[in-house]
């Protein structure tokens, strides 16, 4: 319910439906009636967190619990951010509109770096003092979980805890604990020290860093029982995985305004600037018919008219075929689009582009990355031109008049020989819509090409790197634009200084709380908005600190340097990164894992299983 | 193929759904509902639902016409309890009526105005009200081109009330309403502050009735 004061100022800022809750499906429950009382905190506006899928599971798994109540929280908009503060309104849950400093649990998801300083505001706009230490009652417990949480060691003076890996299970034990706790009237830190004890579960504070005189870490180290290396938790059978039946219907049209189901976790390619690609290893699906179920009884529940299949590259999904076909039982006689948001160029049939188009059609994307083949082989995209011209040939003999591009710029080894070939690949996609002998009639074709800085990211072959300077990016996005040749081409460039801030954080130590504090201090907060980016207060706050954030982004370390993520462990080993690391330099490719398994360890995380493996064995079995 | 006319109640928190948000919701309302709707027919099929008259964001109303087009012999009231069994919290079907008048016949909107009451406010109110003259500033379009208009909300309403009870001041006032001549309540309120020289803050503001040329009811 909303107060007064909350009511009175709602009027004044643009869509409001944003602050209000109640939408339909949203979870109220009688606060005296639980036992933990959760925050979920998304640090981004309500349309970016509204669209993100983990939050829709881990929100209807905690309140299928009847012991704990979990409620959504998102960054205000500047406008209602000033007002709150003018009228001293706490943030609040949207379920209960009650002030979030007065639950148990505070989590938030960290899906991106630019969303660092948001967390900062979001909890001093709740009350909540900002660092872990400063924190001196059991609760609120404050936690992160999301693929940046890999390296968060610049977010590691906030978190009293951090959740590497999936979060379905860990969730639930870390409530349980709480709550035991809670009813024990144990200090915060007796609930750390226990905590640590769970698989997946890391407590910064646990860790002591020290560091050499170049500024490099010297050793990471644990404190009393914690353990040395923190392992990620995975889920072991993605078709008995926790998946709602509904999801949250939202007021105000948000960003991806449609059902979602997840279709498998981690991916066969191993790309290798890719994060994802390594962090969510190893591969696991789920069956066709638990897709189907979960598709069927969102779009029931909601009334969506578009479901999407969530997953990496789509295409590699072995049932794919099969799920389709149930899928398009229903989907056609309730005129249910489908769309299939990451796809291949490599295994993109026709087939595939006619059934996508039976219901409506929306726009195609691929993903070439690099211009040349020796760029593509560098990074392991193992994907060839003709590939990708061949999957533009479908497409325009399929009807569609226009496909996106995406490219890198400012990967290892790069030359502008392969920059000026993102411009020519381009213009043989444009000429490819003109060959077409069923080219529909007086249209015209539009390829737009997005090119976007490369930022190494810890956990893949790359996290050695030196991030190429915002000067040079700039210099290189020039580059493509001379290079177009035709009217048919768009381009979309990406902010070169905030890739900088990005790569950063990314592979940033704990030594950054510092900055991210002074910076959130002078105001700076919703750094993924052009319109509030302020890179002028950023650098200001690296030298306040007295700290290079060149040495971060723009700096190539050697093979034996200890990271500061060394200390968490993703499954796949630093001896397969290196490996990959060398090849990339040596211009060689590794084949995807049901092709031949590479290695990467991945899979001890799952007692030696791994769904690529059984495939790769089988289909080796077919071919003897 | 027919045409029904659903009278949608928005009140509470729901009155922040704005009009685009509202097709939406009832878009989807209506497929959880399981009602068979009518598509159109050509190149990008789509349903037909129509809300007569935007409401603007914040004002709650008793029932606001949407016209959407159906498959099927199911009944007006079947529709209507179908509709209640999964709508979101403040919106309320509270009729289905077959659609007899054009959404172009309308020409007023009938409003309760609740305001937070102030020393002589009424009065002051009423004699505004009274004079004849209440100029404001609207935002228009001349071609492409966005400009302020100025307008005389006097020559936009029609009869109203004024009454104090202590706790709010009310306004029940009707005001132009349609594609052609138009003042929504926000104006009103604007042009009243400008006129008595002093902000007023508004508690609550309801849509009670959308009304014909002859003041009939749409």
């Amino acid at each position: 319910m909303l107060s007064e004061k909350i009511e009175r100022i709602l009027p004044l800022v643009q869509k409001p439906g944003r602050y209000t809750g109640g939408e339909l499906n949203s979870v109220v429950k009688n606060a005296s009636e639980v036992d933990i009382r959760y925050a979920f905190c998304f640090p981004d506006t309500y349309e970016v967190g509204m669209s993100h899928l983990g939050i829709k599971i881990l929100y209807s798994l905690v309140n299928a619990r009847e012991d704990a109540w979990c409620e959504r929280v998102f960054a205000p908009w500047v406008d209602m951010e000033e007002q709150m503060r003018k009228n001293n309104i706490l943030l609040y849950g949207l379920e209960s509109g009650d002030p979030i400093k007065d639950f148990d649990l505070v989590g938030f998801t960290l899906q991106y770096e630019m969303s660092y300083s948001n967390v900062l505001n979001m909890l001093d706009l709740a009350g909540i003092p900002l660092k872990s230490a400063d924190r001196h009652e059991l609760t609120p417990i404050v936690i992160a979980g999301g693929p940046c949480v890999c390296n968060a060691e610049p977010m590691a003076d906030f978190f009293d805890i951090m959740l590497p890996g999936e979060g379905e299970e860990v969730t639930n034990d870390l409530i349980d604990l709480l709550k035991e706790h809670k009813a024990k009237g144990s200090t915060k830190q007796e609930f750390l020290l226990e905590a640590a004890k769970i698989k997946g579960i890391y407590v910064p504070s646990l860790y002591d860093v020290e560091y050499n005189d170049d500024n490099t870490v010297k050793a990471i180290k644990p404190l009393g029982t914690a353990p040395e290396k923190v392992e990620k938790r995975i889920i072991s059978d993605l078709d008995k995985v926790y998946f709602p039946d509904t999801f949250i219907v939202p007021s105000v049209e948000i960003i991806h305004d449609r059902a979602v189901a997840e279709i498998f976790r981690g991916c066969i390619r191993g790309c290798r600037f890719c994060q994802a690609g390594y962090i969510y290893r190893p591969i696991r699906e789920k069956q066709a018919d638990t897709v189907n179920r979960n598709c069927k009884s969102i779009c029931d529940s909601t009334g969506y008219d578009e479901v999407s299949l969530c997953s990496l590259s789509t295409s590699d999904y072995t049932n794919l075929e099969e799920l389709l076909n149930k899928l398009l039982d229903w989907t056609e006689k309730d005129k249910v689009n489908i769309a299939l948001p990451s796809l291949r160029a490599d295994n993109f049939s026709k087939e595939l582009s006619e059934r996508l188009a039976s219901v409506r059609r929306s726009g195609l994307t691929f993903a070439p990355e690099a211009g040349t083949q020796r760029m593509r082989d560098v990074i392991n995209k193992n994907i060839t031109e003709e590939e990708i011209l061949s999957a533009a040939r479908k497409a325009f003999d399929g009807g569609w008049t226009s496909v996106k591009l995406y490219f890198m710029l400012g990967l290892p080894t790069e030359t502008d020989e392969d920059i000026v070939a993102i411009a020519q690949l381009a213009q043989k996609v444009v000429e490819e819509f003109y060959h077409n002998p069923n080219k529909p009639k007086g249209k015209s074709v539009n390829v737009s090409i997005s090119v976007a800085p490369f930022v190494p990211k810890p956990f893949t072959p790359f996290q050695w790197e030196a991030q190429n300077t915002k000067e040079e990016l700039l210099r290189k996005q020039q580059l493509v634009i001379n290079s177009l040749t035709s009217r048919k081409i768009s381009l979309t460039r990406h902010n070169t200084e905030m890739s900088f801030l990005e790569g950063v954080f990314a592979r940033g130590d704990r030594r950054l709380s510092a900055v991210i504090e002074t910076a959130w201090r002078k105001g700076c907060k919703l750094d993924g908005w052009e319109e509030c980016f302020r890179l002028d207060d950023w650098m200001q706050s690296f030298d306040d600190c007295g700290i290079s954030p060149e040495f971060y982004a723009n700096r190539e370390r050697t093979l034996d340097e200890i990271l500061p993520w060394d200390h968490l462990d993703y499954g796949v080993t630093k001896a397969h990164l290196v490996r990959e690391y060398n090849k990339a330099h040596n211009n060689e490719t590794t084949p995807h894992c049901r092709e031949k398994c590479a290695g990467c360890g991945a899979n001890k995380l799952n007692g030696g299983e791994c769904d690529a493996l059984r495939e790769s064995a089988a289909c080796k079995k077919r071919q003897s | 193929m027919r045409c029904v006319r659903v009278l949608l109640a928005k009140r509470g928190r729901a009155k922040y759904t704005s009009h685009l948000d509202m097709q939406r919701c009832m878009m989807r309302a209506v497929r959880r509902a399981g009602i068979e709707l009518w598509y159109t027919e050509g190149f990008n099929p789509h349903p037909y639902v129509t809300f007569a008259l935007p409401l603007p964001l914040g004002v709650e109303s008793d029932g606001e016409p949407v016209d959407i087009r159906l498959e099927g012999d199911m009944t007006n009231n079947e529709v209507r309890d179908r509709l209640n069994e999964t709508m979101p919290e403040g919106i309320e079907v509270v009729d289905v009526v077959d659609a007899v008048n054009k959404p172009g016949d309308i020409a007023f909107a009938r409003y309760h105005i609740e305001l937070y009451p102030k020393e002589g406010l009424a009065d002051k109110i009423s004699s505004a009200l009274e004079s004849g003259n209440l100029p404001a500033e609207k935002l228009g379009k001349a071609g492409r081109k966005k400009v302020t208009k100025q307008i005389n909300v006097s020559e936009l309403m029609g009869e109203y009330t004024v009454q104090d009870n202590g706790e709010s001041v009310f306004i029940d006032i009707v005001l132009a309403a349609g594609s052609q001549r138009n003042a929504s309540p926000f104006i009103l309120i604007d042009a009243l502050s400008t006129a008595i020289g002093e902000g007023i803050e508004y508690k609550k503001i309801t849509r009670k009735a959308i009304l014909l040329a002859n003041l009939e009811k749409f």
